[in-house]
């Protein structure tokens, strides 16, 4: 049996190979990326994204990250329905992991014996190896540590990819997250103007699909295994029971809701490793909106709501003007409201009358 | 003349006697609604001080309820408990009200979820058809005086001089702060009786009361204005005030809504006594035209 350390280190010198052959610059050996300056980061849950650089000075380096694959039962909305989630660390979304490009980012990736199935993971942000997902496959009661360059400045997604239906179900099982991969100069407008942030959240769009018994109540089964035919089946209509951010409704409101002041600029990671969506801030706009979400083109301005197609991250720029709440939202009316898919940003400051005003109260028709 | 004040008095008690009789044997009265008479606080006419529901502005800005000294001038009955899933099945079964989802007819200890006020409104009609008496929804400052110390109403949030942003912001922590609450309705007397004898208030089940929606400005001499009145939305009482259009059934929040929504949407009657003795009295004068 190959020893899976000895299969990465043999990928890792295949994969050097391949660059040199397309010529790429500063293209390094396994041996030599593993000799670059390195980092440890402890990531921490979203919506909040661990401390990082903007921009660096610093040349490349290894950024390396651990992360614990946990199984749980989780309660996705008020009435206490409970799935039987897959995560990354325990979160849903997994959390966010800041590199910068040129950077290699290094993950370790536990799956406890107190786990039930075989987990692996797969990174947009890499090249190769299905993502990394083939380099990964681990069964409860290992670990795997696996290297990839950052090759391009932008968010992606990462998430589980076992194999067949095991996909999809570990997906829509919580097991996704995503990447940040900034410009080593930091965010530009593209025209040379640099962009920085004061807050960073990230928001991780999560579609459910909970089977109900006849009288229409969520059921719940006593292991993730046994909802898998009933779960596959909801899958199949593509019909979710659940759309929501950060893993339950009401994660993102109320007294979860994301704090930020007048005036400071706040940078949006929105995910959705499965679904299209089209994030709006009610009252606000994404000022630089990365659409895709890839840094080296250049933002889009101002816009009203934007897209996130299935399988990929985006990143909007938003400055504050006004105080007050401010509704986050898939602007599918249906999913945000029925569904689940709002946030809530709270907003201190004082109020500009120059940009609303109240001109008259409600009152009777005169 | 004191001798004939007793005698009326004691031909009034007949007569009250004679009139609960005639309601059971009335042609339109319906013996299993009378069979099912729930317990009853009466509560006595009262002093209180309340602050009444709706938006209120004073030199045009938005300010808190202001808090008043109100006064309930008669005393009234209030159903100890929320109306039952059994009560509502048998409306249901009279053809009186609408079925409801999820509403057993054998669950006569469980209160009755998912109700809109249009359905409470039609089980008020018929029940106080059903039994002759005045059965009716209360109104908010009935519910108020009745939920006694459990009353939360909508309590003062920002100082009189506050900007609009920090009410609103001052609105959103009080709301975000209070806890959702498990949806299942819980049997009779779970959440307690309050001082005056009211069982389940402000438990997980927020109750419909007959008042609407309302605009007020506060003038100088500190008396409110009546500015606009909504009556397509009702009060509901329970953990907080909320408003809620009268064909809900069913709470929700998110998009740009805040705050918790109502977990269920139940009601309880009163009957006002005032007019069960004002009945008593038209029935006093028949029985002397008969004489």
């Amino acid at each position: 049996m190959i020893n899976r350390r000895d299969l990465f280190l043999a990928a890792g010198a295949a994969a050097g190979a391949a660059t040199v052959l397309t010529a790429l610059p500063a293209t390094a050996t396994a041996a030599e990326a593993a000799d670059l300056p390195r980092r440890e980061v402890e990531l921490v849950a979203p919506p909040f994204v661990h401390p990082h650089e903007q921009a660096t000075s610093r040349g490349p380096e290894v950024v390396a990250f651990k992360m614990t694959i946990v199984e749980k039962e989780h309660v996705i909305d008020d009435d206490g329905t409970k799935i039987h989630a897959f995560t990354y660390n325990g979160s849903i979304p997994g959390p966010l992991m800041v590199v910068h490009e040129g950077d290699y980012l290094e993950l370790t990736l536990v799956n406890p014996a107190t786990n039930q199935f075989d987990h692996n993971i797969d990174f947009h942000a890499a090249t190769g190896g299905l993502g990394g997902g083939e380099l990964t496959h681990i069964n409860p009661g290992e670990e795997v540590t696996l290297r990839f360059k950052a090759t391009r400045a932008g968010v992606f997604i990462y998430h589980c990819a076992p194999e067949g239906p095991m996909i999809p179900w570990h997906v829509v099982s919580g097991m996704n997250g995503a990447v940040l991969a900034l410009p080593r100069e930091g965010l530009t407008d593209g025209a040379g103007k640099p962009l920085r942030y004061d807050r960073i959240y990230y928001v991780g769009e999560q579609d459910f699909y909970v089977p109900r018994d006849a009288s229409g109540a969520y059921k719940t089964y006593a292991s993730a295994a046994d909802s898998f035919v009933d779960v596959m089946a909801v899958m199949r209509t593509l019909t979710p029971t659940h759309v929501v951010f950060n893993g339950a409704v009401g994660a993102l409101t109320d007294k979860n809701a994301l704090p930020a002041k007048v005036g400071e600029s706040v940078l949006i990671v929105h995910s959705s490793a499965n679904r299209d969506t089209r994030p709006h801030l009610i009252g606000g706009h994404g000022d630089y909106v990365w659409l895709m979400g890839k840094f080296a083109n250049p933002p889009m301005r101002d816009l009203e709501t934007w897209f996130v197609p299935g399988g990929s991250a985006t990143a909007a720029l938003y400055t504050f003007r006004q105080p007050g709440v401010y509704a986050y939202l898939n602007h599918n009316l249906i999913e945000a409201v029925l569904l689940g898919a709002t946030a809530h940003f709270r907003v201190e400051g004082k109020w500009n009358d120059d940009l609303m005003t109240q001109v008259r109260r409600p009152g009777p028709i005169v | 003349m004191r001798v004939s004040c007793l005698a009326i008095v004691a031909v009034l008690a007949a007569a009250t006697a004679s009139l609960g009789a005639a309601a059971a044997l009335a042609p339109h009265a319906d013996r299993s609604a009378a069979a099912a008479r729930p317990s009853v606080a009466t509560l006595a006419p009262a002093w209180f001080a309340y602050h009444p529901l709706g938006d209120f502005e004073s030199d045009g800005k938005t300010i808190d309820a202001p808090a008043r000294a109100t006064r309930l001038d008669a005393p009234f009955d209030v159903m100890v408990e929320p109306v039952s899933q059994a009560d509502y099945a048998r409306c249901v079964a009279a053809a009186a009200c609408p079925m409801l989802k999820g509403v057993d007819p054998a669950a006569a200890g469980l209160p009755v979820v998912g109700v809109s006020w249009l359905d409470a409104t039609a089980y008020a009609e018929w029940y106080a058809r059903a039994t002759g008496e005045d059965w009716r929804l209360p109104t908010d400052a009935e519910w108020a005086y009745a939920a006694a110390e459990r009353f939360r109403g909508e309590p003062p949030r920002a100082a009189r001089d506050a900007d609009f942003a920090s009410r609103w912001l001052a609105k959103f922590d009080a709301d975000s702060a209070l806890a959702r609450q498990p949806k299942a309705p819980q049997p009779f007397g779970h959440f307690g009786l309050n001082s005056l004898g009211v069982a389940d208030l402000a438990g997980n089940v927020w109750e419909w009361t007959n008042s609407c929606y309302e605009r007020r400005a506060v003038e100088a001499s500190g008396e409110t204005r009546l500015l606009t009145r909504n009556c397509r939305v009702r009060a509901l009482e329970g953990e907080h005030r909320t408003f809620m259009s009268d064909f809900i059934r069913d709470g929700l929040t998110g998009g740009c809504s805040v705050g918790p929504p109502p977990t269920n949407l139940g009601f309880r009657l009163v009957r006002s006594r005032a007019s069960a003795v004002a009945r008593v009295m038209s029935g006093v004068g028949a029985l002397f035209a008969a004489l």
